[in-house]
C-alpha cells in the first residue's frame, strides 16, 4: 500500500509539469501519460527502485501518431502493482530516445517495435534487425550511419569483418534444431567467446490477426500462439479482457481455470524433462517422462474433449464444467502421476552423470538475471523471485483459494533450473489436488455475463510454464480490440541466452539452450570457418571444405 | 580331420551371424523394456500374426536386409575410394577375427600360438577405418565424430592391452585356447583377477557405444558421428559388421574371463553367460545419460586406468608372490 503512494509522489516530484495525466484502474494498475523528453529519467527512476520493464508496446493511433507504453511491473515488490508510462509521439517525427542504456530489458522490445512499427528508438546499441531478416534493406535507425557500420549489416551467410576467432552458425534449418532459431557462436577452439541470437523465422503476425476478430474469438487465436502452453495463453488473454471489463469470474470457474493451468504446467515440465534428458543423452528419462505426460494428455481429453487445444477458457469464465465422475477420474490419474513424478525426480536428482552434465554450466548470476529481466523457472533458478501467480494472483491462486509456495533455487546453473522445474511439478500437483477438492465442494455458475465492450486499456498476466506471460489490450468500444500486444516468456529468456552461453564449451551449448526451455537441441560445429587471426575472411563452400579435409 | 576343419570354418560364420542377430535383438528388447517400451516382439500377438509372422526375433536382420536393398548415396564431395572401401575393410577384419576366437572351446585357427595378438590388431582396424570413412565423407559431423572416436580409441587401447595381457601373463600363454585350458584347470579369471574382468567389460561398453560412452555417434550432438553420410548398402555393411562385433566382444569376454563357457553343459552355459552380460550392458545403457567427451576422458583416466593397472599388479602378486 505504501509503495504505490511513494512511487506516485516521487514521479510527480521528478516530472513536475511533464506529468500530463494519471489514472488508476482496478487491480492497482496505474496509467500515467508523460511528455516524451522525460522517458529516460523515468526509466532511471524505476531502475533505481528495482522495477521490471515488462514490455514496451507501441500502438498506432492513426493521425494522432503513436502511443508508446512502457509497462513497469512492480508486482514482485508489492502485489499487483503496475505502472504504465505512456508517451505520445507524432507521425511526422516518430522518434524516442532508447532506454537500453538504463535497462537492458528494453533491448528486445525496442528492436521488435522498430521492426514492426515505423518508430525509432535512437541509440539502441544493437544495430541489427531482430524480427526482419538481417539483409532487409531499410536500416533500423534513421540516423546516417558510417559506411563501415552499414557494411556490418551483412546478410545471413556472411560475417562481419571484426570477428577474431572462428564463427559457428546454428540454425534456423538444422537437422539438430527443433525450433526455428538462429545462433551465431564466436568460438576459440571449443570455448564460446560470444553468442548472438536471431529470431523471427516464424513470425505469423498474430498480434495483427487479433484486431480482426471479436473479443471472444480472440481466444482461439491466442490459443494458437504456442503449441505447448495454449491454455496459459488463453488464460492470460482472458485475464486481460476481464480486467478491461472489470469483472470477477465465478468461484467455480476460477478453480477450473487454475486446474487446467496447473495441468498444463505439469505436462509442459514433463515434456521439458524429456527433452533435457534427450539433450544429455538420457534416453530412458525421455521415454519415462513422456509416458507420464501421456496421462496428463488423457486428463485433458477427459475434462475438455481435446488433448491439446482445449479451448476451455471464455471471457468471464470457462467453457467446461467437469462432473463428479470426471473429477474422480482426474484425481485417480493424478495420484498415479504423482507417484511416477516422484520416481522421475529421484532418477534425476541422485544421478551423478546427469548432475555432472548440468552443474556449473550456463551460470546466470542474479544481477544479469535482473538486468535482462528473465522470468519463470530460469529466473527462479537464479534466486530471482518472479512468479505472477504469486505476485499478481488471478483465478484461484490467491491464498484464500489455494495454498502453495514459490519454488526458489540458489544454484544459478542448469542444474538449479532443472531442480526448480522438478519441484514445481510437485507444487503443481498439489495445487491441482486442492482445486479438485474445492470443485467437489463449490457449485454454481461457470460463466459471468458479458456486457458491451468498454472503452479503455488493460493488462493481463499469467504464469505460463516458461514464465510470465504478458498481454496488453486497447479497446475503443467497438466489437473488436483496437490493439493487442503479447510478450511471451521465451522472448525474455532468449534475450539472456547470449550471457549464459559465454565462456562455456560448445558441448554444453545444447543443454544451456535447453535449460531455458525453448525446446530445441543443437550443436553444430563447422559450417563456415573464419580465420581471423590473419585478418582475412574465408568463406568455404562445402567443396572447398571437403578438399581441405582430404589433404 | 582336415575336412572337419574346413566344414567347421565354413559353419562358424553362420553361427556367429545368427548369434549376433539374437544378441542384438536381446539388447534392443531389454533396453526397450527398461524404458517401458515394447521393443521388437518375441511372440507376435495373434491379430497381426498373418502380417508379421510368428516372431520378430530376427528384427535386426530385417533391418540390415532393408538397408542392403537400398541404394547408397555418396556425397559428391567425399573421397569416394576411401569412403566406399572403409565399410568392407571393417567387415572383413571383423569376420577374419572370428576364425581366431574359440566358441565353446572350438576354433579353426585358435590353437595358433599368438592368436590373442592377432585378434587385438584385427579389432583395432574397425575404429581406424571408421575414422577414415567418417572424415573422408566431407561432412562436418563425420569429422567431429571421427575426432571423438580417435580420442576414445586411444585410451581404450591402453586399457584393453593391460586387461588382456594381465590374463595372458597369468596363463603364461598368448593363445586363447591355452588361456581357456588354464581356466579349466584352475578357476575362471573373473574370480582370479576381477580387476581385469571389470576393465575389459568397461572397454566393451565403450567399444559397443553403450550409453555413458556413446559419444562418437551422439544423436543430439553429431547426428550419427562418423556414420552420418553412410546410407543404403554401405550402412548395411557397417551394421553387419556391428552385429558380428557384438558377438565377438561378448565371446572374447567369455573366453578370457569365464573359461570359454565350458561349465556344466558347454553350449548352454555359453548362451546363458552371454545373455547375462548382454542384460548387464542393456541395463547400463538404460540407466545412464551421455558423458561429455572431456568428462569421459577424465573418467577413463580416473577409474579405468587405475583398475587396469591394478589388474596387472594383481597378476604379478598372484604369479610371483602367492604363486598360484
Amino acid at each position: 500500500m505504501n509503495l504505490i503512494n511513494e512511487v506516485e509522489t516521487n514521479l510527480e516530484k521528478l516530472l513536475g509539469s511533464d506529468l500530463l495525466t494519471k489514472y488508476q484502474k482496478s487491480k492497482r494498475r496505474v496509467y500515467i501519460r508523460i511528455s516524451k523528453n522525460r522517458v529516460k529519467d523515468v526509466a532511471n527512476y524505476f531502475k533505481s527502485i528495482q522495477a521490471r520493464l515488462a514490455h514496451i508496446s507501441v500502438i498506432d493511433l492513426g493521425l494522432n501518431g503513436f502511443d508508446v507504453i512502457y509497462h513497469y511491473a512492480l508486482d514482485h515488490l508489492e502485489r499487483q502493482l503496475h505502472f504504465n508510462i505512456k508517451v505520445n509521439i507524432s507521425r511526422e517525427e516518430p522518434e524516442l530516445p532508447s532506454v537500453t542504456s538504463e535497462t537492458m530489458e528494453a533491448l528486445w522490445p525496442e528492436r521488435e517495435m522498430m521492426d514492426l512499427m515505423p518508430v525509432k528508438f535512437l541509440g539502441n546499441p544493437m544495430k541489427k534487425h531482430l524480427w526482419l531478416p538481417y539483409e532487409w534493406p531499410k536500416p533500423v535507425e534513421s540516423e546516417d550511419l558510417e559506411k563501415d557500420e552499414q557494411e556490418n549489416w551483412v546478410s545471413l551467410p556472411t560475417q562481419s569483418r571484426e570477428i577474431d576467432g572462428s564463427t559457428i552458425l546454428v540454425g534456423p534449418y538444422h537437422p539438430l534444431l527443433l525450433e526455428s532459431c538462429y545462433f551465431k557462436f564466436k568460438v576459440d577452439g571449443e570455448e564460446i567467446l560470444d553468442a548472438e541470437i536471431k529470431v523471427g523465422w516464424n513470425h505469423r503476425g498474430i498480434m495483427k490477426l487479433f484486431e480482426d476478430k471479436s473479443f471472444q474469438r480472440g481466444i482461439f487465436i491466442s490459443e494458437r500462439i504456442c503449441g505447448i502452453c495454449s491454455i496459459a495463453h488463453t488464460t492470460a488473454y482472458c485475464n486481460a479482457m476481464e480486467n478491461l471489463w472489470d469483472l470477477e469470474i465465478p468461484d467455480r470457474a476460477k478453480y477450473i481455470r487454475t486446474l487446467m493451468d496447473e495441468l498444463e504446467r505439469i505436462h509442459s515440465h514433463l515434456l521439458w524433462l524429456a527433452v533435457a534428458g534427450d539433450l544429455i543423452g538420457f534416453e530412458t528419462l525421455f521415454m519415462l517422462a513422456l509416458k507420464t505426460r501421456e496421462k496428463i494428455m488423457d486428463i485433458f481429453e477427459i475434462l475438455s474433449g481435446h488433448r491439446r487445444n482445449t479451448a476451455c477458457n471464455l471471457i468471464g469464465g470457462v467453457r467446461i464444467d467437469p462432473t463428479l465422475e470426471m473429477l474422480q477420474k482426474t484425481e485417480n490419474s493424478l495420484k498415479e502421476v504423482k507417484k511416477e513424478v516422484k520416481l522421475l525426480i529421484s532418477m534425476v536428482q541422485d544421478h551423478k552423470v546427469a548432475q555432472k552434465r548440468m552443474e556449473d554450466i550456463g551460470l546466470l548470476p542474479l544481477q544479469i538475471a535482473k538486468n535482462m529481466g528473465v522470468v519463470g523457472p530460469t529466473a527462479r533458478g537464479s534466486g530471482y523471485k518472479v512468479d505472477s501467480r504469486w505476485s499478481d494472483p488471478f483465478a484461484a491462486y490467491s491464498p484464500e483459494y489455494t495454498t502453495w509456495d514459490v519454488v526458489l533455487e540458489e544454484g544459478k546453473d542448469c542444474w538449479a533450473r532443472t531442480m526448480v522445474r522438478l519441484k514445481e511439478l510437485l507444487v503443481s500437483l498439489d495445487i491441482s489436488f486442492q482445486c479438485i477438492e474445492a470443485l467437489k465442494r463449490v457449485k454454481g455458475p461457470i460463466v459471468e455475463k458479458l456486457g458491451k465492450p468498454p472503452e479503455g486499456e488493460s493488462i493481463g498476466k499469467n504464469e505460463a510454464p516458461r514464465g510470465e506471460l504478458f498481454y496488453y489490450v486497447v479497446s475503443n468500444g467497438s466489437n473488436t480490440p483496437y490493439s493487442i500486444r503479447v510478450r511471451t516468456p521465451s522472448y525474455r529468456n532468449n534475450s539472456a541466452l547470449p550471457f549464459m552461453l559465454k565462456g562455456y564449451t560448445l558441448a554444453d551449448a545444447p543443454i544451456i539452450i535447453g535449460s531455458i526451455d525453448p525446446c530445441m537441441s543443437c550443436t553444430d560445429r563447422i559450417v563456415k570457418v573464419i580465420d581471423a587471426k590473419k585478418g582475412d575472411e574465408k568463406r568455404f563452400t562445402l567443396k572447398e571444405l571437403a578438399r581441405r579435409w582430404k589433404q | 580331420m582336415n575336412s572337419l576343419f574346413i566344414a567347421y570354418s565354413i559353419l562358424i560364420f553362420p553361427i556367429a551371424f545368427f548369434l549376433g542377430i539374437i544378441y542384438s535383438f536381446f539388447l534392443r528388447k531389454v533396453y526397450a523394456r527398461f524404458q517401458a517400451r515394447r521393443g521388437p516382439w518375441l511372440i507376435v500377438p495373434k491379430e497381426v500374426r498373418n502380417i508379421l509372422g510368428l516372431t520378430r526375433i530376427f528384427q535386426p536382420l530385417y533391418d540390415i536386409l532393408k538397408l542392403l536393398y537400398k541404394e547408397s548415396l555418396i556425397p559428391e564431395t567425399a573421397n569416394k575410394k576411401l569412403f566406399k572401401s572403409a565399410p568392407y575393410i571393417i567387415l572383413g577384419s571383423i569376420i577374419l577375427s572370428i576364425l581366431f576366437i574359440p566358441i565353446v572351446g572350438f576354433s579353426p585357427l585358435g590353437s595358433f600360438k599368438f592368436s590373442l595378438i592377432v585378434i587385438l590388431y584385427l579389432l583395432l582396424i574397425p575404429p581406424l577405418l571408421l575414422v577414415i570413412g567418417g572424415s573422408s565423407s566431407s561432412s562436418p559431423w563425420g569429422a567431429i565424430g571421427a575426432k571423438r572416436e580417435v580420442e576414445l580409441t586411444l585410451i581404450y587401447e591402453i586399457i584393453q592391452a593391460f586387461a588382456v595381457f594381465s590374463v595372458a601373463i597369468a596363463a603364461n600363454s598368448l593363445s586363447i585356447l591355452e588361456i581357456i585350458e588354464y581356466q579349466k584347470n584352475h578357476i575362471p579369471f573373473i574370480a582370479l583377477n576381477p580387476f581385469a574382468a571389470i576393465a575389459f567389460l568397461l572397454i566393451i561398453i565403450g567399444k559397443l557405444r553403450i550409453k555413458p560412452f556413446d559419444i562418437p555417434d551422439a544423436p543430439v550432438e553429431v547426428v550419427a558421428g562418423p556414420e552420418t553420410e553412410y546410407s543404403g548398402k554401405l550402412l548395411g555393411i557397417l551394421e553387419l559388421g556391428r552385429t558380428f562385433f557384438i558377438f565377438i566382444s561378448i565371446t572374447l569376454f567369455i573366453d578370457l574371463f569365464l573359461g570359454g563357457g565350458m561349465h556344466f553343459i558347454p553350449s548352454i552355459s555359453f548362451i546363458i553367460e552371454s545373455l547375462v552380460i548382454l542384460f548387464l550392458l542393456a541395463l547400463i545403457n538404460a540407466i545412464n545419460p551421455r558423458y561429455r567427451l572431456d568428462q569421459a576422458f577424465k573418467w577413463c583416466l580416473k577409474y579405468q586406468i587405475p583398475i587396469a593397472i591394478a589388474a596387472i599388479v594383481w597378476t604379478y602378486i598372484l604369479k610371483y608372490i602367492i604363486v598360484f
